[in-house]
């Protein structure tokens, strides 16, 4: 029996979570899709139950057959020979997708944590359908590349909104990175849409009387999945609105969550297959609990150093427990 | 964190800033293929040096800077957009 996992080398989230799946005495194979074909092999054919053969890197190698969970990270992408054209490439990216992906992503009786075709359904807007589905209190959002339903959405909310991105949190530019935290919009911003028709923008109520925030790590899928939740506190204007503007203000607190939100979360956990969940929500002054996201592969190390949580023990317990 | 630049093409972006996470350096580190982990200078595990990562970083971005939030959401079935 042993533990597959992807990811790319500079991930020390994944370190942790394979000291204590070594700990465990389990065998562990990581590797980097980034790997492949150079340093990864696949030798795979079609048995009466799945795909059956090994994976190799370097000296070490691993049966398919005696996978019992696999922890997909955040893999890169294939790396082929620089001497490929353009067409080469892009052949031999679609073929490699499809051969690697194809075999890992069928073998039976594994757990994911968390499938990639699963984590694939995430979009931020399915997310907050989903959560509204299964009774989560979600801000009213809008999604639009049309600057006059900006301001009927405005009108409609009564009050500040904000303008956040739909998938990743910064942007390179002239070589540096750039955050794009989440921003409340002052009513010369708003005066000035130019750019919305540019691409689809995400626009949603501002919760103002935010108590604080809470990250929400849930282990497991099932009925029996444990949840840590540490209330973020914020230290500063800056990261009263977003919390990751200036993280040295920030502290943490163990808090219970209220059963309806437990259940709620479960639902959603559910309604996407996925078995680990970090899930963003702002809480306000009158306790409500507003579901902003679930990172299906989010970091939780941050929050375990904070409140010693133990997140990585129990992750760690349940690739090794495997498939319910 | 440094303020907008003015108007830029896509909307969302004027509100792009500076960010000292983003610009973090994270401590040197190799990675291990015996362990499967990465390690510092000293061969020890390289997770346990980023103590700070509660402070200045949530941890490192796809690119090796710190991270501003949860950067690792991968929208695609698999990552062939993150080369
Ligand atoms: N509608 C909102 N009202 C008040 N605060 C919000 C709202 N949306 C987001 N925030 C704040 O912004 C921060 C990030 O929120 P969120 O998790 O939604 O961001 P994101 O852009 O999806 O980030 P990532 O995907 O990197 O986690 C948190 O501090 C959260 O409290």
């Amino acid at each position: 029996m042993s533990v597959l996992v992807l990811s790319e080398e500079c991930d020390p989230t994944t370190d942790a979570v394979i000291e204590a799946l070594v700990e465990r005495g389990v065998e562990v194979f990581r590797a980097d899709l980034g790997w492949f074909p150079t340093s990864l092999h696949l030798d795979a054919d079609l048995g009466s139950s799945g795909w059956a053969g090994t994976l190799r890197a370097g000296n070490r190698e691993i049966t398919l057959g005696d996978l019992r969970s696999v922890f997909y990270r955040r893999p890169t992408a294939f790396t082929f020979s620089p001497d490929l054209s353009n067409q080469e490439l892009r052949h031999a990216r679609m073929e490699a997708k499809l051969g690697l992906g194809g075999c890992l992503w069928s073998l039976p009786e594994v757990l994911w944590v968390n499938h990639p075709a699963r984590q694939a359904d995430m979009y931020k807007p399915t997310q907050l359908a989903a959560g509204k589905a299964v009774g989560l209190l979600v801000p009213r959002t809008l999604v639009t590349n049309r600057p006059g339903a900006v301001l009927r959405f405005a009108r409609e909310v009564g009050g500040p909104i904000v303008v956040k991105p739909l998938g990743y949190a910064s942007i390179h530019e002239e070589g540096r990175r750039r955050a794009l935290y989440t921003h409340v919009l002052t009513d010369d911003e708003l005066a000035d849409l130019r750019g919305v028709e540019t691409t689809a923008h995400l626009f949603q109520q501002y919760i103002g009387d935010k108590a604080h925030g809470l990250r929400l790590t849930v282990v497991g899928g099932g009925e029996d999945s444990q949840m840590f939740a540490a209330a973020i506190h914020a230290g500063s204007a800056a990261a009263a609105v977003d919390f990751r503007a200036d993280y040295p203000s920030l502290t943490y607190r163990v808090v219970d969550i209220p059963d309806d939100v437990a259940a709620g979360v479960r639902a959603f956990m559910r309604h996407f297959s996925i078995s680990f969940g970090c899930f963003d929500f702002c809480v306000d002054t009158t306790g409500r609990h507003w579901l902003l996201e679930c990172n299906s592969a989010g970091q939780f190390q941050f929050v375990e150093q904070a409140t010693g949580l133990p997140i990585t023990a129990a992750l760690a317990d349940l690739l090794v427990k495997g498939a319910p | 964190m440094g303020v907008s630049r003015g108007v830029q093409e896509v909307y969302l972006l004027r509100f792009a800033v500076e960010s000292s996470a983003a610009a973090a350096s994270l401590p040197p580190w190799r990675y291990d293929f015996g362990r499967q982990i990465a390690v510092d200078t000293d061969g020890q595990p390289w997770y346990r040096q980023l103590v700070d990562m509660t402070m200045g970083t949530t941890g490192p971005s796809p690119d090796g800077t710190g991270s501003t939030g949860n950067e690792e959401w991968t929208p695609d079935y698999m990552p062939d957009e993150r080369a």
